[in-house]
């Protein structure tokens, strides 16, 4: 297969990535928004800890114990924040397969950017 | 419960009003809704700012899924000069961290108001300029788009927002692209600058899941129906309405930096 070829045929490939982590990122956040308001019922205090300066740390909420609404849309924005990411890896993959030295290194640089946000910032 | 009733009202209308005026007006929904919230609910503005750039992010991935499919997204751009764009978001998030809140109620301000014009400007040249398919760009102009692409980065970091207008005026008077292209790329990288400044954000534990859950579905439909609005608004006067409505939200932010 020809560079062009995989670079045409992943064109659909990368729809279905951002598509499938859209909605899974939407969904997410709707069932914890769901789960939050009806089932965990906190909605009283919905702002009070953002007023008093209480926890509005992601990673805090998914260790500690908040509402279960609250931690699944934590994970919403966790998977909101990946898809870019996986999509990425997967053009980063895509061009050095086609031969494309220039895309897979630009795309390799770009998560190598990411990591160390990540990691040193 | 009453309460909680009328704040999440506020934040879902908030969104939407952000995702409907920010799609007109090119702006993006968290550049308005931040300052809609901030003048209702009056909630921190670093919170907002940091929630405000994960919108972005959803609102990116949500638009580049249809862009791909129909070819509209140069990647390779996009990748190329989403590199220093997710540099000047390094460098925004961390002057955000520094500076005074009511500096940034003035910055805000200022690039609310200036946002609108840029998008003039670029309309009046839009005939004057010779569009390219982006596959023949000089790489004297690549480097300049990717210096210049730190600011819309920066902006993007500093304020939490995709800084979309500027983006696309970059991609299209530099890189020559066709509007539709720039557009749909600028989408594309607003997408990567939003998680780096995202990450960084929700490091420093200024990201809600609150805010979040409850103005995404606004802010998605808000720029669905803004969109439906833009293919049937002929005149420019709702278009100049919407600009007067975001110049008052614009002066409204450096009031409140100033007093």
């Amino acid at each position: 297969m020809s560079g062009s070829e995989v670079l045409e045929r992943s064109k659909n490939a990368i729809y279905r990535i951002t598509l499938a982590g859209s909605a899974l990122a939407l969904g997410t956040l709707l069932l914890g928004l769901i789960i939050y308001v009806f089932i965990d019922q906190e909605a009283d205090s919905l702002f009070t800890e953002i007023y008093r300066g209480g926890e509005t740390h992601l990673l805090s909420i998914l260790k500690g114990q908040q509402s279960i609404g609250l931690k699944i849309a934590s994970i919403g924005v966790f998977i909101l924040l990946a898809t870019p990411i996986i999509v990425t890896m997967y053009s980063a993959i895509v061009y050095y397969r086609a031969k494309d030295t220039h895309g897979s290194i630009l795309a390799s640089l770009i998560l190598i950017a990411i990591l160390m946000v990540l990691l040193l910032v | 419960m009453d309460n909680y009733i009328l704040d999440a009202i506020i934040l879902v209308g908030a969104g939407f009003i952000g995702g409907l005026l920010g799609s007109i007006t090119g702006l993006g929904g968290s550049a308005i809704m931040n300052p809609i919230i901030v003048a209702t609910l009056g909630l921190p503005i670093r919170v907002l700012i940091g929630s405000g750039i994960i919108a972005t992010v959803a609102t990116s991935i949500t638009s580049t899924s249809k862009y791909i499919r129909e070819g509209l997204t140069n990647v390779k751009i996009g990748f190329t000069i989403a590199l220093t764009a997710m540099l000047g978001s390094i460098i925004g998030v961390k002057t955000n961290l520094l500076i005074d809140p009511r500096i940034i109620f003035i910055i805000f301000g200022v690039v609310l108001i200036s946002a609108p014009i840029v998008g003039f400007i670029r309309e009046r040249r839009a005939s004057r300029t010779q569009a390219t398919t982006g596959k023949n760009i000089s790489s004297k102009n690549i480097y300049l788009a990717s210096i210049l692409m730190v600011s819309a980065g920066f902006i993007s970091g500093l304020l939490g927002i995709g800084a979309g207008a500027f983006n696309v005026l970059i991609m299209e008077y530099i890189l020559l692209l066709p509007l539709r292209m720039a557009t749909a790329t600028s989408t594309f990288i607003i997408g990567l600058t939003g998680v780096t400044g995202g990450i960084l954000y929700i490091k420093e534990g200024l990201v809600d899941p609150r805010i979040i859950m409850f103005t995404i579905p606004g802010i998605i439909l808000g720029s669905l129906t803004g969109s439906r609005i833009m293919v049937r608004l002929r005149g420019r006067t709702l278009r100049y309405i919407f600009t007067a409505l975001i110049w008052v939200l614009g002066i409204q932010m450096i009031m409140k930096g100033l007093y």
